[in-house]
């Protein structure tokens, strides 16, 4: 930009003036709406630019486009997100199919060897559930994310599938996770698809893929 | 879910705001109708700050299509300190400024020191109905840093933090667009109506 950039700790009249736009829209807070306030109160001058203010914001939003038809203009961005998937996806896995299966495998015996271990830590008590209580039943998933997916972007993506962690990253990358049983196939499918996502394996054997 | 008033008002909260962030969560994982849901929400609002800002109707739905692809391509990036809005709003602004900049540098920037300090006087008021029908023209006058300003405040209803952050620029930067932008839209409105007499 090449405009000076104001600063505005000048008089409470220039102060209260720069924000008079932000008392007409309403979002003004605390101590700028109050210092506005009592600035209005005993200044003439700043009545008037708030009314000219408020003309303003009523033409403005009088001055409408007119209304369309979404469906269009939605159907056509729909195609072009259809040929942007195809080009954009990565092949990183694709190209070397070997790799997927030796993630899994490598994920499964990790997971196994968890469970073994603390099997063997665990004291040999009962467990009890109440009467209410459900077993939500879940299944697990080995996904490996694009190294360069950040660490926002990851945790996104687990509470959009409503996942949680179980296990990693094993030395290839791989994160054991678990999802809800009654929406694992979407998930699967939805993290298949998703951004930054280069592999998502089933690790139940019934999976049937 | 709203997601907006028909004047498009920023103000969004609670419920309403998390609903448009699960929306959101939906998109990044490439959910299709969450998507179109968002897309017939925002369209409107979008639809019109675009026109706002560009001026050029051909450019608008050109803009917008990249806005919403960007959106699809990066839900998942939008961390949950901003609102969705303000995040997307965003993105519409820098794809609207990229869209100036590759047709014939149509971007306009911010022409502060340009600007005529003489404040025009009170005779200056017009009456509602000329305002209404000079602010057209008046606005083409602006830069499009300024039109922006204008729109975000008095159209979207942002508070001047939340126009920084969509700009990508200082609050004050924003203060100063808008006490150039109220100035010179006196200038060209008194200058229009002395046109039309």
């Amino acid at each position: 930009m090449s405009g000076r950039v104001l600063r505005f700790e000048g008089s409470v009249h220039t102060e209260a003036e720069r924000l008079l736009p932000w008392l007409v829209n309403g979002t003004l807070q605390n101590e700028e709406l109050a210092l506005v306030q009592q600035h209005l109160a005993e200044c003439t001058a700043c009545q008037q630019e708030l009314a000219w203010l408020r003309s303003l914001q009523a033409a403005c939003i009088e001055e409408a486009l007119p209304a369309d038809n979404p469906e269009d203009p939605l159907r056509r961005l729909r195609r072009r997100l259809d040929n942007a998937k195809v080009e954009a996806r990565p092949d990183r896995i694709r190209r070397r199919p070997w790799l997927g299966w030796v993630i899994t495998v490598e994920a499964a015996l990790l997971l196994m060897l968890g469970a073994a271990l603390l099997h063997e830590n665990r004291p040999a008590v009962a467990e009890y559930h109440t009467l209410g209580a459900t077993q939500v039943s879940s299944e697990k998933l080995v996904v490996v994310f694009d190294p360069g997916i950040s660490e926002a972007q990851l945790r996104q993506l687990m509470r959009a599938s409503e996942a949680h962690i179980v296990y990693g990253p094993t030395d290839a990358g791989a994160w054991v996770i678990s999802v809800p049983a009654a929406h694992a196939k979407t998930v699967r499918e939805a993290l298949r698809a998703a951004p930054g996502v280069l592999l998502v394996e089933n690790l139940a054997a019934d999976d049937g893929d | 879910m709203r997601i907006a008033d028909n004047h498009g008002h920023a103000g969004l909260h609670g419920n309403a705001e998390e609903a448009e962030y699960a929306l959101l969560m939906r998109i990044a994982a490439e959910d299709m109708r969450a998507f179109e849901m968002l897309y017939r929400a925002y369209r409107p609002r979008l639809r019109r700050f675009i026109a706002g800002i560009v001026r050029q109707p051909a450019l608008v739905e050109e803009i917008l299509d990249d806005t919403m692809m960007v959106v699809w391509h990066k839900a998942h990036t939008c961390n949950h300190q901003a609102k969705v809005s303000t995040w997307i709003f965003a993105i519409a602004w820098r794809q609207a400024v990229h869209a100036l900049r590759r047709n014939d540098d149509r971007f306009e920037p911010g022409d502060d020191e340009h600007v005529s300090s003489s404040e025009p006087g009170p005779d200056i008021e017009l009456q509602q109905c000329e305002l209404q029908r000079h602010l057209g023209t008046a606005l083409a006058g602006l830069s499009t840093e300024q039109r922006a300003v204008i729109e975000l405040t008095y159209y979207l209803g942002y508070a001047c933090r939340e126009i920084a952050q969509i700009m990508d620029c200082p609050v004050d930067t924003v203060k100063t667009r808008m006490f150039y932008a109220r100035r010179k839209l006196k200038t060209l409105l008194a200058l229009t109506r002395e046109e039309a007499i």
